[in-house]
C-alpha cells in the first residue's frame, strides 16, 4: 500500500543520513530533508539566513554523510576567480607551467557567505555550477562527479553585501531559511557538546556511487498528466495573477517538477502527488517569486499565496 | 526566392508536396486524354520542381504567357472546340500546370490547392465507381494534407502523420455536412448536370440494326447491360427474353427498325402471370428500355410502340431504374393491320434466293404455317452447329451461303434466316433483338444481364393466335436458352476462365459481392434522384413539399449537424474532461464536506486523509482505500476497468458519521 510504506524505506540510505544529520542540526528534519531533495535532484543549494543559525554547520554535516570529497571556500570581498577554480605555475625543472587546481575540484563545495564577494568572484563559481566544468587559461577542466554545491548568504540588508542578480539566483534549485531553532533544541544545543566534534565523529551513511544511484531513480518517478496540470496551473497562476511581480520561468516549472519527484521518492513513493509539490515548493520558487504591490511580499510567503490560490485540478 | 524574406509558402517541401499531389489527381487523366497533354503536364510539373529545388529562377512571364497561349492552340487543334468533357479537362489540367509554373506568392500557392480540388472532380466526369470514389477521396485527403503542410510554415518538416492525421480529421468532421447535403440537397429531374454529348462515346450495347455478326462482338463483353429485381418469384430462365428493338425492315443483308412510330397499345387479348420487378439499366445512348416479353405497363418518362417496344423519351444517357410489370402468358396482336402486314413479309428477292426458294417450296408443301415454322425448325436443329466465331460471310447472299455452305453460326444468324424463310413462305415475321437470360446474384437476389447476354430472336404472326415468339437458337443450341452464354459455350474472357477453375467458389462470389455492392452504390448513390430522394425522407417521416421546403430542411439539418459537430469539438478541447476517478473523488469529498470536513481546494489526497483520518477513526480505512485508489488512477499508472468500478462501489457505500 502506498501510503504506508513511509515507514518501508525507513532504513534506505537516505533516511539514515536524515536521522544522523538531525541528532548534530537539532529540530530543522524538515530543512534537512528539503536539502537532501535538492541534493538528490541534482540541484545546488542556497541557504540564507542570519549567521550563527548553522548554515556551514547543515553543509559540514551533509558532505560527511554522503562520503563526498568537500571543500570550503570562504567568499570575501578581495576573493580573486583564480582563488576558486586555481592557477598555473611555472614549474622550474620541467620549464612548464603546472595547473594547481583550485578548491572548486571538490565533489562538494561549500561556498560560504557568497554575497560578500565580489560579482567577478561570484560568477565564477557560478559558471561552473551551470556548466559542472571549469575554463582557466584556455583548457576546459571537468569537475568532479556528483558535483554539488551549497552557499550561504546573508540577508541582503546587512551591511557589505553584493546581492545576487536574478539570473544566478535561478541557478539555485533550492533556497532555504534555517531560521532560529526553537526552545527545546535550543535548550539542548546549549547543554550538549561541541557541534565540530559531532561532525568530525560522523562516519558516511552512503558512497558517491550510491548517491549517483540514488539520483538517477529519481527521474523514474512518475509524473501523471493531472500532476503536470497542477505543475502548470500554479506556473500560470504565477503569470498571470496581479499578486506576483514576475511569473515563473519555464526553468522554474522543471525544477518544481524535478525537486518534487525527490521528494516522492524520499517519501518512499513511486508516483508524484499534488502534496510533493507543495513539500517544495516554498524552497524551489522563493527566490524566484516576488509579491507586488504594496505588500512586497518576500519569497516564500508569496509561494505560500500561490500554493493556496491555485486548486488542484 | 531570390531577394525579400523567405517565403514560407513556397518552401521546397510546400512546393514539392503540391506538384505531387496536382500528379497524383491527374494521372488517371493520362490514359483518357491525349498523350501530348500528359507529357505537357508532367514537364511543367518537373520545370517546376527544379525551380523549386535548386531556387532557380522562375520562367520569365512572356514565356508564360506564350506556353498559355500555346495550350489553347494545342488543345483547340486537338479537339476542334474548346468545350466539352475532353476539352474542357485537357484545358484545366493545362492551365493548373501553367498556374503551379507561375506561382511565386502564398497566395497563388493556395490558388492552385483549391484548382487541385476542382481537377478533382474532372475525374469525376469519366467514372462514377466505387474505386474512383476512393480515388477522389484520397485525392482530396492528398490535398488537405498539402494545405495542412503550407499552414505549418518553416521550420521542422512535418512528419507524414503530421500531415495525415489532422487533415484526415478536418475530413472526418465534414462528413455528417456531407452526408446532410447529399441527403437534403434538392434534386433535379435526370442528372445534375448534363454531361457533355461526348460523355457516352464508346458505350456498348445492341443497335438499331442486325447485320450476322453484330452481336457476337457483343456476346465478348462482360460489361453489365442492366440488373434487374424481381418482386417475388424469379420465372424460369427459358422465359427471361428481355425485349428490346424490334427490327422489321430486310435489305438482304442488314435487318433495322423502321424508321416510323406508331404508338402501341396494352390491350391483350389474354395477360396472365404477371411477374414485378424494378429494371436498373446502364447508359446505352439510346431510346429503348428493357422489359421481359410482354409489357403490362409503360415506365413513366417511356412510350410504347406498336410491335411492343418501350422506348425513353430522352437518350438513355445515365443509369435509369424503372418498374414494370410483364404477362410471360400472354396472346396479343390478333388482327394485324394490312400495312404491317406488307412489312412483315417484304424482302428483296435479288438476294439469298436459295433461301427464298427453300421458303417457297415448304410454303407449298406444307399444309399450314405452323408446319412450316416446324420444318424450319427441324432443318435447323438436324444440320446447325451454334459458334460464337463463325465463317465471314462477305456474298451479296449471306444468308444462302449460311444456310447451304458453313451452317455454323450464332443467334442472329438463325434468327435472320429463319425470318427469311418465314417471309418467303408468306407468313409474317420480324427480329426482335434484347437479351436472354441473365445471372443471378446469390448475395442479393439480383438478376445481372450482360452484354454478353445479348440475343435475337424471331416472332411470326399466325391467324388466330397473333404474335408468336420463335427462337431458332433454342433448337440448334438448347442450353444457350437454359443455361446461358457460358453453359452453351464454355468460359469466355479472362475472369469467367479464373472463375471457371475456382472450385471453391471463392472468385465467384467475391464477383457476386463486388456486384451487389455497386448495385447499391448505383441504386443509392449515382441514383439518387427526385424520386429516390423523396421516397427515402418519406420513409422518414419528413413531408417533403417542393424544392423550397427542401431547402429549409438543408438550412436547418446544416446548422443543426455543423453545430453538432462544433459543440463536440468545443466539448472535447475543455480542460479537464471528467475523468471517472475524478468524479468518483469529488462525490467523496462532497460526502466528506456533508459530514462536517470540507477538503480545500488545493489540498492534496494524501493531507486531506491525515485530516479525515484524524476527524472520522470510524472509516479511516474506507476513507485510506479509497485515497490510495484514487492516487493509483490519478497520478499512478491508472487503474483497470474493474478497479475502477471498485472505486465508484467504495465511494457509493462510503458513509461517514
Amino acid at each position: 500500500m502506498l501510503i504506508d510504506s513511509r515507514a518501508r524505506l525507513s532504513p534506505s540510505p537516505v533516511e539514515e543520513v536524515v536521522a544522523r544529520a538531525s541528532r548534530v542540526i537539532l529540530g530543522k528534519e524538515r530543512q534537512i530533508r528539503l536539502a537532501m531533495a535538492c541534493i538528490l535532484a541534482r540541484g545546488h543549494l542556497l541557504i540564507e539566513d542570519v549567521p550563527g543559525v548553522g548554515k556551514t554547520t547543515l553543509s559540514q554535516t551533509l558532505a560527511r554523510l554522503l562520503g563526498l570529497d568537500y571543500q570550503r571556500i570562504q567568499f570575501t570581498s578581495d576573493l580573486l576567480p583564480a582563488d576558486v577554480i586555481g592557477v598555473s605555475i611555472f614549474d622550474r625543472e620541467n620549464s612548464t607551467f603546472r595547473f594547481h587546481p583550485g578548491p572548486i575540484f571538490a565533489q562538494i563545495i561549500l561556498a560560504d557567505e557568497i554575497n560578500r564577494a565580489s560579482p567577478k568572484a561570484q560568477s565564477a563559481l557560478l559558471e561552473a555550477m551551470e556548466e559542472h566544468q571549469v575554463t582557466a587559461e584556455g583548457e576546459t577542466r571537468p569537475l568532479p562527479e556528483p558535483f554539488f554545491v551549497i552557499a550561504t548568504q546573508n540577508p541582503l540588508h546587512q551591511v557589505g553585501t553584493f546581492p545576487l542578480p536574478e539570473s544566478q539566483l535561478d541557478r539555485f534549485l533550492m533556497r532555504l531559511r534555517l531560521g532560529y531553532p526553537d526552545a527545546r533544541a535550543e535548550r539542548e544545543l546549549l547543554r550538549g557538546d561541541e557541534r565540530r566534534d559531532l561532525i568530525s565523529h560522523l562516519e558516511p551513511a552512503m558512497t558517491a556511487a550510491q548517491l549517483v544511484e540514488l539520483q538517477r531513480a529519481v527521474t523514474a518517478a512518475q509524473v501523471s498528466e493531472a500532476l503536470l496540470d497542477y505543475v502548470q496551473a500554479l506556473v500560470a497562476h504565477s503569470r498571470t495573477s496581479p499578486r506576483f511581480s514576475q511569473g515563473l520561468s519555464p526553468r522554474a516549472g522543471l525544477a518544481v517538477l524535478r525537486a518534487a519527484q525527490a521528494w516522492s521518492m524520499m517519501q518512499g513513493r513511486r508516483q508524484v502527488l499534488p502534496e510533493d509539490v507543495q513539500a517544495i515548493l516554498p524552497a524551489v520558487v522563493g527566490h524566484r517569486l516576488h509579491g507586488a504591490g504594496e505588500s512586497q511580499k518576500g519569497g516564500f510567503d508569496a509561494a505560500t499565496d500561490l500554493l493556496t490560490a491555485v486548486p488542484i485540478p | 526566392m531570390s531577394g525579400g524574406l523567405p517565403n514560407a509558402a513556397l518552401d521546397v517541401r510546400n512546393v514539392l508536396w503540391l506538384l505531387a499531389s496536382m500528379a497524383f489527381v491527374v494521372a488517371p487523366h493520362a490514359a483518357r486524354l491525349p498523350p501530348w497533354v500528359g507529357a505537357f503536364f508532367a514537364a511543367m510539373l518537373a520545370w517546376r520542381g527544379w525551380i523549386a529545388w535548386r531556387a532557380g529562377r522562375h520562367a520569365p512571364r512572356a514565356l508564360v504567357l506564350l506556353l498559355t497561349a500555346g495550350a489553347v492552340a494545342a488543345t483547340f487543334v486537338s479537339y476542334g472546340r474548346i468545350m466539352g468533357r475532353d476539352a474542357g479537362t485537357t484545358l484545366l489540367v493545362l492551365m493548373a500546370a501553367l498556374k503551379l509554373l507561375e506561382m511565386k506568392t502564398s497566395r497563388e500557392v493556395v490558388l492552385s490547392i483549391h484548382l487541385g480540388f476542382v481537377l478533382v472532380m474532372t475525374n469525376f466526369l469519366y467514372s462514377q465507381s466505387i474505386p474512383m470514389g476512393f480515388y477522389m477521396l484520397a485525392c482530396v485527403w492528398l490535398f488537405v494534407a498539402t494545405l495542412v503542410g503550407y499552414h505549418r510554415g518553416t521550420g521542422r518538416a512535418p512528419t507524414l502523420r503530421e500531415r495525415f492525421v489532422p487533415s484526415g480529421m478536418l475530413l472526418a468532421q465534414a462528413v455528417p455536412l456531407m452526408l446532410v447535403f447529399f441527403i437534403l440537397f434538392p434534386r433535379m429531374q435526370g442528372p445534375l448536370w448534363a454531361l457533355p454529348q461526348d460523355a457516352h462515346a464508346g458505350l456498348s450495347g445492341l443497335s438499331e440494326s442486325m447485320t450476322p455478326g453484330n452481336i457476337s462482338t457483343l456476346i465478348q463483353s462482360e460489361a453489365v447491360a442492366f440488373r434487374v429485381q424481381f418482386d417475388g418469384d424469379i420465372p424460369p430462365y427459358g422465359a427471361l427474353y428481355w425485349r428490346g428493338p424490334v427490327l422489321w425492315n430486310f435489305d438482304g443483308r442488314t435487318w433495322r427498325m423502321p424508321e416510323f412510330t406508331i404508338a402501341g397499345s396494352l390491350d391483350y387479348a389474354r395477360a396472365e402471370r404477371p411477374v414485378r420487378y424494378a429494371v436498373t439499366v446502364e447508359p446505352h445512348g439510346k431510346h429503348w428500355l428493357f422489359s421481359l416479353d410482354v409489357p403490362g405497363e409503360v415506365p413513366r418518362g417511356a412510350g410504347l410502340r406498336h410491335d411492343l417496344q418501350l422506348r425513353a423519351i430522352r437518350p438513355v444517357d445515365a443509369r435509369r431504374r424503372y418498374d414494370m410489370v410483364s404477362y410471360l402468358d400472354y396472346r396479343y396482336g390478333l388482327h394485324l393491320p394490312a400495312a404491317f402486314r406488307r412489312m412483315a413479309l417484304a424482302f428483296d428477292d435479288r438476294h439469298n434466293p436459295r433461301t427464298i426458294a427453300l421458303g417457297r417450296r415448304w410454303a407449298a408443301e406444307s399444309a399450314g404455317p405452323v408446319e412450316v415454322v416446324n420444318r424450319a425448325l427441324a432443318y435447323f436443329n438436324a444440320r446447325f452447329t451454334y459458334t460464337l466465331e463463325p465463317p465471314l460471310l462477305s456474298s451479296d447472299d449471306p444468308y444462302d451461303e449460311f444456310l447451304f455452305d458453313t451452317r455454323r453460326g450464332f443467334c442472329e444468324h438463325y434468327a435472320g434466316s429463319f425470318a427469311l424463310i418465314m417471309r418467303a413462305a408468306g407468313i409474317p415475321a420480324r427480329i426482335v433483338t434484347g437479351y436472354q437470360g441473365g445471372e443471378m446474384n446469390p448475395l442479393n437476389h439480383e438478376l445481372i444481364v450482360r452484354q454478353a447476354d445479348a440475343h435475337a430472336w424471331v416472332e411470326v404472326w399466325l391467324e388466330g393466335r397473333g404474335w408468336v415468339r420463335v427462337d431458332p437458337t433454342s433448337v440448334v443450341s438448347p442450353t444457350r436458352i437454359d443455361g446461358g452464354i457460358n453453359a452453351a459455350l464454355g468460359p469466355i474472357g479472362v475472369i469467367p476462365t479464373l472463375i471457371a477453375a475456382d472450385r471453391l467458389h471463392v472468385l465467384a462470389n467475391l464477383r457476386y459481392a463486388w456486384d451487389a455492392l455497386n448495385s447499391q452504390w448505383n441504386q443509392w448513390v449515382l441514383g439518387y434522384n427526385v424520386d429516390r430522394q423523396r421516397q427515402f425522407l418519406e420513409s422518414l417521416g419528413l413531408a417533403v413539399g417542393d424544392w423550397k421546403r427542401l431547402g429549409l430542411w438543408l438550412a436547418v439539418a446544416s446548422v443543426a449537424v455543423g453545430g453538432l459537430v462544433g459543440l463536440g469539438l468545443v466539448l472535447r478541447d475543455l480542460p479537464g474532461r471528467r475523468d471517472p476517478a475524478v468524479v468518483a473523488w469529488e462525490r467523496y469529498c462532497a460526502k466528506l464536506a456533508a459530514a462536517g470536513l470540507a477538503r480545500q481546494p488545493w489540498e492534496g489526497p494524501l493531507d486531506f486523509l491525515a485530516r479525515v483520518e484524524a476527524a472520522h477513526p470510524a472509516v479511516a480505512d474506507e476513507a485510506r482505500g479509497i485515497t490510495a485508489d484514487y492516487v493509483q488512477a490519478r497520478y499512478g499508472a491508472g487503474l483497470g476497468r474493474g478497479a475502477l468500478r471498485a472505486l465508484q462501489a467504495r465511494v457509493r457505500r462510503f458513509r461517514p458519521a
